[in-house]
């Protein structure tokens, strides 16, 4: 079984490398450990330049929307999604003018970081909300949690016209993958559907899906079928799988593992509530208290018993 | 050398009176051992960037700062905060991420402060402490109080932006900030020509209007001379100055050196205090400067002299 970061590693690697009038750029990007394996087996052509560059990150940002207008496909890697934070302002407005005005040719932006979120490294680095950082500036997001996401976002987005992040998860990196058996997914791939179940949709944001697949085999050893999605935080997103899903099951668990007020758990568990008011929605939301260390920080999901109680749900174990 | 028996010692300070700048430098580098030999038995969750070779540097900075100033710095501010602590216990606890830490076990190593000892504030984002510092700066002069804020950064943290504006932020409003780079030619796992070009921070400084001192060599004596000057100089001319320090960072970027099997770095307190000879080693610079006879004083004071 393929470690967790070494796969996503080789998906995105093998979209980079086919990628023409590139510049694939980052901090450390071809030395020491490759970005802990991020940006490893990278390789440049007559087209497409390999750049290290200095730590200026606000820069970095503006530099990738200002190739994308001159018709370039650019890709940086990050170490840390927190170090993105500094590009806020070229997310939001550089961007919104950058969709406003006519550029013809437009070339593409993407973004590769990790996500630090263990809890140890600090309380500076800490940020896990991709979908904050997507909410604020009206942008697409990708949170990748097993291979066949990965693949399907790395194929229809990095080559894609147009800005996206792509984020990974650190605490996941020597984790072997999920390689889901069937995948069903939406057009803009805001939903992946991996699993079709009766009894629960279990609906996973940003990198709770760990956690999502667990509670999916209890509920089959307790005898009971889950459908087990994901969402990502896209522009104008197309719910209608889930919306389906929810409608099949009439019980949905939102998990969402992001730090944070509200975000993409609520707003998909809101969603789905007002589109099937007969559909009992539940959500388990990280606490957006601000607590250090790991045990304090860790994402509290819910056991197998607390889900069945909470949907009254009978279960056998089987 | 029985480490486990030094650990359980109390780990004071040295007596400054008595051992004065050279006792504490030589401890500073007894302690980063310390922390180091704890990294290799895998003691701790936190990354620690430890600074084996910026002794004279932090000792220099140590020693020219009064109780009046206070100290903004970086993710590598394990020696510094050493340089600021009655004792390693509460580093080492921080790093247990124990409530008796100086941070009560919520400040990890990169953001480790020490208020008490004078270490207002530590960020690990790159350039972030700088206009931070310019704010406490700022402070100083709406609620006066005297003293000054030095803030440190180093050859890749000064590439951010903020960098640039803190300094012409700092001179535009007459602040009291000593802005201090720690030039090790080392950011993560690229030196400066593998990632840009040459800044003549001299220039970028004279550009601005803010004195300037470059200094290397090491020279405990001449750094802390050449620091207490530029000090001096910001404290009453409410205005800022920097310095930059040229360093050799003996350690791997973070955790414990050597980082891997095969790592080409060797750090061992078996092998005694020094790590390289005095053209790289500021500690074997100190023991050529000061004699065998003194320094082993001080390192038989720490219990660890025959390892010199
Ligand atoms: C904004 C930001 N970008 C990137 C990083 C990742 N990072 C951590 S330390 C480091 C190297 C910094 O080099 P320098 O300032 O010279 O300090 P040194 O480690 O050499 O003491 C980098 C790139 C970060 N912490 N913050
Ligand atoms: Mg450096």
């Amino acid at each position: 079984m393929s470690r967790y970061l070494t796969e996503i590693n080789s998906i995105i690697a093998g979209h980079v490398n086919s990628l023409e009038n590139a510049l694939v750029y980052g901090e450390n990007l071809d030395r020491g450990s490759y970005l802990s394996g991020l940006s490893r087996n990278l390789t440049a052509s007559e087209t497409r330049r390999i750049v290290n560059v200095g730590n200026c990150e606000y820069t970095h940002c503006g530099v990738g929307f200002g190739a994308m207008m001159g018709g370039v496909n650019a890709v940086l890697f990050v170490k840390q999604l927190d170090f993105m934070l500094l590009g806020m302002d070229h997310f939001v407005s550089t961007y919104h003018s950058i969709r406003a005005s006519k550029i013809e040719n437009l070339g593409s932006f993407t973004i590769v970081a990790a996500v630090y979120d263990q809890g140890f490294q600090g309380p500076q680095s800490s940020f896990n909300a991709l979908q904050d950082i997507c909410s604020m500036a009206r942008i697409s997001g990708f949170t990748l949690t097993n291979s066949a996401d990965a693949e399907a976002v790395a194929a229809r987005e990095i080559s894609a016209p147009g800005f996206r992040i792509l984020a990974l998860s650190q605490r996941c990196a020597g984790d072997s993958i999920f390689t889901p058996n069937t995948l069903e997914q939406s057009s803009d791939c805001s939903t992946f559907r991996y699993q079709t179940g009766t009894d629960l949709s279990i609906v996973c944001a940003n990198f709770s899906l760990p956690y999502g697949l667990e509670l999916a085999k209890a509920m089959g050893q307790h005898g009971l079928s889950a459908s087990l999605l994901s969402v990502n935080p896209v522009n104008a997103p197309d719910w209608s799988l889930l919306l389906e899903d929810a409608a099949k099951t009439g019980r949905v668990l939102v998990l969402d593992d992001a730090k944070g007020f509200n975000g993409l758990g609520t707003a998909v568990a809101q969603i789905v509530q007002q589109a099937r008011t007969e559909t009992r929605v539940h959500l388990c939301k990280r606490s957006a208290r601000i607590d250090f260390g790991v045990s304090l920080d860790a994402f509290d999901a819910p056991s197998i018993d607390v889900v069945l109680r909470t949907f009254g749900l009978t279960g056998a174990l089987l | 050398m029985n480490i486990t028996s030094i650990l359980a010692g109390d780990l004071q300070r040295l007596e400054p009176k008595k051992f004065g700048p050279a006792g504490r430098m030589v401890q500073l580098r007894l302690w980063q051992h310390l922390v180091n030999e704890l990294l290799k038995q895998k003691s701790f969750q936190v990354p620690v960037h430890l600074g084996f070779g910026t002794e004279a540097l932090v000792t220099a900075i140590d020693e020219a700062l009064t109780t009046d100033d206070e100290l903004v710095l970086t993710h590598r501010n394990a020696v510094f905060n050493m340089a600021r602590a009655e004792s390693l216990h509460p580093i080492l606890n921080e790093y247990r991420m124990l409530e008796s830490g100086h941070g009560a076990g919520k400040l990890g190593s990169m953001n480790l402060s020490n208020p008490a000892g004078g270490v207002t504030y530590s960020s690990s984002i790159l350039g972030n402490n700088l206009s931070v510092a310019c704010g406490l700066a700022f402070a100083r002069a709406i609620r006066p109080s005297p003293g000054i804020v030095c803030a440190v950064t180093g050859d890749g943290a000064m590439e951010e932006g903020a960098f640039y504006e803190s300094l012409v932020f700092a001179r535009s409003h007459g602040l009291r900030v000593l802005f201090v780079v720690d030039n090790n030619d080392h950011s993560m796992v690229s030196k400066i020509h593998e990632r840009r070009c040459n800044i003549h921070i001299a220039s970028l400084c004279e550009a601005v209007d803010i004195p300037f001192q470059l200094l290397e060599g090491d020279d405990l004596e001449t750094y802390i001379a050449t620091t207490k000057k530029l000090r001096k100089a910001v404290a009453e001319n409410n205005s800022p100055a920097c310095i930059e320090f040229r360093t050799c960072l003996l350690n791997q970027h973070a955790g414990p050196t050597p980082g891997w099997p095969t790592d080409p770095l060797r750090i061992d307190l078996n092998d005694g205090l020094l790590i390289g000879d005095a053209s790289k080693d500021p500690i074997a610079k100190l023991q050529a400067t000061l004699g065998s006879t003194s320094f082993e004083t001080i390192t038989c004071h720490l219990g660890v002299a025959p390892l010199c």
